[in-house]
């Protein structure tokens, strides 16, 4: 035996270095790993890092839930009745009777983060104005559609003046992230490119650091002008992979994360974890081209509505998670269409609409589809349910950068899985199915002028009841012209440990509100 | 050996041109518009435009190339087109836990694989040589994330001795140091095995040598002919196969930093894929591109101290 002692000696020397490590680890571990109830560490959303916190190039995920957070703004939506405004920084808020001014009174005393001053009525002309500045190049500066100008009447009042109606303003624009104002003096003095990244707001929250790729780490304003957050800090952490999450959560490093739709069980058996279901704002369809062959024949499209079934898809792709979409706008969002017909799939209806189309022996297409789960798994149940009727589509998977070029080709046949993320506003929802969308991001290239001139009608509607009618009658029309076939409103699903209690609005986590429960 | 070193260097220096060019001709054929996957679904026409303009995406790629080279060899790695951070900041912000990743595996690889690859080889068709083997193959075969995700499970949601993710607080060395443990072994456990399989071959085929029977003659210790003489022969392959796996190496601690959600430079790209962004892709690639060239060339170096032969020429 050759130096085995020696090589004992060594590695034995080896072995009790990496233990005195070990123990030493260990022994820092326990205090490591210890839970400090006052800091909410939570996934970011969709696990993406920020990118900027200027709210004219916000374009979502976690900056969103940020921006609410650190920012104030003249109303905010009521996470218990989301159809309703109420007051943040503004202490009056009046529209006129024609929907084309509206008159503010901000609250006295608001400080700005960082010693940066007093929010004024100047502060919320620089914010507004600058989003529809086109030196600004701000990708949703439509979301103040009609703005002409903020007029400043003192320090504490102003109005905002619109060349014409735009009902939106008061439901994706003022209360969401557009809606934000920011210190006038901090973006000069910080300039526009660092503001991004260093953010001056009023809010709850301020904007403490940001560790690219790791985490985003927020800190209660102590001289917030409402109610103090509960949290003293809150810690984002941009983890891509929804299960690595779990594991953090299942480790206690975070403390509120979304979760798959997988582990819903297994989290609401855990006694210390409450689940909750968040309504995502999100819409999926079964879509075609309606310029092209077979279907730009109703009879096909009809076909097709009665072939597939809806809810043996939310079994299997939303593991019956969330409930079926008979029409485009979902309860909550004014206009909803709450006795849309639900189609049941009727095969044999389905061969007779094919056969009357001239199709009886079917046909082969393409169904475009995300490499998503939801919605590959949608595509893959929509094709099965499809080749029981002698329709054979293949699947085509595509990636977010080539879908955009792909689906907007007006002479490309065949059908597709896709999904919008939209907002409150109903008017944001039916603006992508329009005439003046096709070959943009109207997929379908449906041509319906009544659609059209009823969403230019309905945007201009000042009145909520007249809206919601004129909300009605389009996805009438929709379902009249079997324009998709709507599958899901989708969902999320968060879990927090017990001692929190989180309220969300929609998709967005509203953090100034997560309370501390005993 | 100037000679050699220059040589070296000159075919590193080309290595890492050709691979920055190819890079840039795959990223044109890349599906879709980086303006437009940036700026979201609501952006309109004119600003994808001008964003286009911005990004130089409306010139030649002939062209685009040359600016891009030009930038490089200057230190510019470009721009994060929306929160205009230069991408080199973002990339020297994380690449020290990835070097320091890489290092502590690698560190780990040897000091367990190499006394383990000497001891099975001093003791060929042992017990203990065969269990060895047994554990060397096996830790091989195990990829790197499936390592991570079990050591994972075992440790930090079971047992709960280690966290789960992150890198550690900045400035406290002891918590870096305590959230390295997990990654750094799960990316370490496939390099141990193969260090110790390869060790233990070039011990075997060194101690049939004419200098080990010389050296045993004149009554040396085992020990001082194992380590002093045998293995300094040895481990020339073994430090070559280091050297060219830091790039491998690279790879897999792109997905133990997923798994362990540890900032890095492997986690910095696979962010900038699943975001689209670009710029930072690019960049996060050239330096891993960098990266490996430098470790063959480090080990191409260290041959000429190692081996009076690689000198001699």
């Amino acid at each position: 035996m050759v130096s085995c002692q020696n090589i004992f000696k060594t590695s034995g020397r080896l072995f009790l270095l990496s233990s005195l490590i070990v123990i030493l680890l260990l022994l820092v571990s326990g205090i490591a790993l210890a839970e400090d109830d006052h800091v909410l560490r939570t996934r970011a959303r969709n696990g993406m890092d920020m990118t900027t916190l200027d709210p004219a190039h916000m374009i979502g995920n976690e900056e969103d839930n940020i921006g609410l957070a650190i920012y104030s703004r003249l109303i905010e939506l009521d996470p218990d009745d989301p159809s309703q405004y109420r007051l943040d920084a503004a202490e009056v808020f009046e529209v006129n009777e024609e929907g084309t001014e509206i008159y503010f009174e901000l609250k006295e005393g608001i400080r700005f983060h960082n010693g940066y001053g007093e929010l004024t009525a100047e502060d919320v002309k620089f914010s507004y104005e600058r989003i529809i500045d086109p030196e600004v190049e701000a990708a949703y500066a439509d979301d103040f559609a009609t703005l002409e100008r903020v007029e400043v009447i003192d320090d504490y009042s102003g109005r905002i003046i619109l060349s014409e109606v735009f009902p939106g303003i008061l439901t994706r624009t003022l209360p969401l992230l557009r809606g934000s104002i920011l210190s006038k003096e901090a973006f000069i003095d910080i300039g526009a490119e660092s503001f991004a990244t260093n953010p001056i707001g009023s809010g709850p929250y301020q904007f403490s650091e940001w560790r690219p790729g790791e985490k985003m780490i927020l800190t209660r304003n102590e001289d917030y002008y409402r109610e103090l957050p509960d949290f003293a800090r809150i810690e984002i952490y941009p983890i891509v992979e929804e299960e690595a999450a779990e594991v953090a959560f299942d480790t206690r490093e975070l403390n509120e994360t979304r979760i798959s739709l997988d582990s819903i069980d297994r989290y609401e058996r855990e006694e210390d974890v409450n689940v909750h279901e968040l309504d995502m704002l999100r819409f999926i369809w079964v879509g075609f081209n309606h310029q092209e062959p077979p279907f730009d024949d109703i009879k096909v499209r009809e076909a097709m509505r009665y072939a597939i079934d809806v809810d043996e898809i939310i079994e299997g792709a939303f593991r019956g998670a969330t409930e079926r979409a008979n029409t485009l706008l979902p309860s909550g969002i004014l206009g909803h269409w709450a006795d849309a017909p639900a189609y049941q799939q009727d095969l044999e209806k389905a061969r007779e609409l094919l056969a009357e189309a001239g199709y009886s022996e079917g046909f082969s297409t393409k169904l475009a589809s995300y490499a998503v789960s939801t919605e590959l798994t949608t595509a893959q149940i929509a094709q099965y349910h499809l080749t029981l009727i002698g329709v054979r589509p293949d699947i085509e998977l595509i990636e977010g950068g080539q879908a955009y070029p792909l689906l907007r080709q007006i002479d490309r046949p065949g059908m597709h899985v896709s999904s919008f993320t939209l907002n409150p506003d109903p008017g944001y929802w039916t603006e992508w199915y329009t005439n003046n969308q096709i070959g943009s991001w109207n997929y379908m290239h449906w041509e319906n002028d009544e659609f059209q001139e009823l969403h230019d009608k309905a945007n201009l509607e000042p009145d909520p009841d007249r809206r919601a009618e004129l909300y009605g009658e389009m996805q009438k029309i929709m379902d009249e012209d079997v324009v998709f076939i709507p599958i899901s409103y989708d969902i999320g699903v968060h879990a927090s440990r017990d001692y929190i209690n989180p309220i969300y609005l929609y998709h967005y986590s509203l953090y100034q509100h997560f309370k501390i429960v005993d | 050996m100037f000679l050699y070193i220059a040589r070296r260097a000159l075919l590193i220096f080309i290595t890492v041109l050709g691979a920055i060019i190819l890079l840039f001709i795959l990223f044109q054929f890349m599906p879709g518009d980086m303006a437009t996957i940036l700026l979201g679904p609501r952006a309109s026409e004119a600003l994808v435009e001008s964003y286009r303009v911005r990004m130089g995406l409306d010139q030649p790629v002939y062209i685009q190339i040359s600016r891009y080279l030009a930038n490089v060899f200057r230190g510019d790695l470009g721009t994060d087109v929306l929160n205009h951070i230069p991408v080199r900041r973002l990339v020297m912000n994380v690449l020290p836990n990835t070097i320091i990743l890489a290092f502590s595996a690698i560190l780990l690889a040897c000091l367990i694989g190499i006394p383990l690859g000497v001891f099975s080889a001093a003791n060929k068709g042992s017990f203990f040589d065969l269990l060895s083997g047994f554990l060397s193959i096996s830790m091989i075969t195990i990829p790197h994330f499936l390592a991570g995700i079990l050591l994972l499970l075992i440790f930090a949601v079971y047992l709960g001795w280690f966290p789960a993710m992150g890198g550690g607080q900045p400035g406290d060395m002891i918590n870096q140091l305590y959230h390295l443990v997990l990654p750094a072994l799960a990316l370490s456990l496939g390099w141990i095995g193969y260090i110790a399989r390869l060790t233990r071959a070039t011990v075997l085929e060194e101690l049939g040598a004419d200098y080990v029977r010389t050296a045993r003659a004149k009554g040396l210790q085992e020990r001082v002919v194992l380590y002093k003489h045998v293995l300094r022969c040895s481990i020339i392959p073994v430090i070559a196969v280091i050297g060219v796996g830091f790039g491998n190496l690279m790879g897999g601690a792109v997905l133990i930093e997923i798994v362990f959600h540890r900032p890095g430079l492997g986690y910095l790209i696979y962010n900038a894929i699943a975001t689209r962004n670009f710029p930072v892709l690019q960049g996060g690639l050239i330096i891993a591109i960098f990266l490996y060239a430098l470790a063959n060339f480090i080990a191409d170096l260290s041959y000429v101290f190692i081996d009076p032969r690689v000198r001699g020429e």
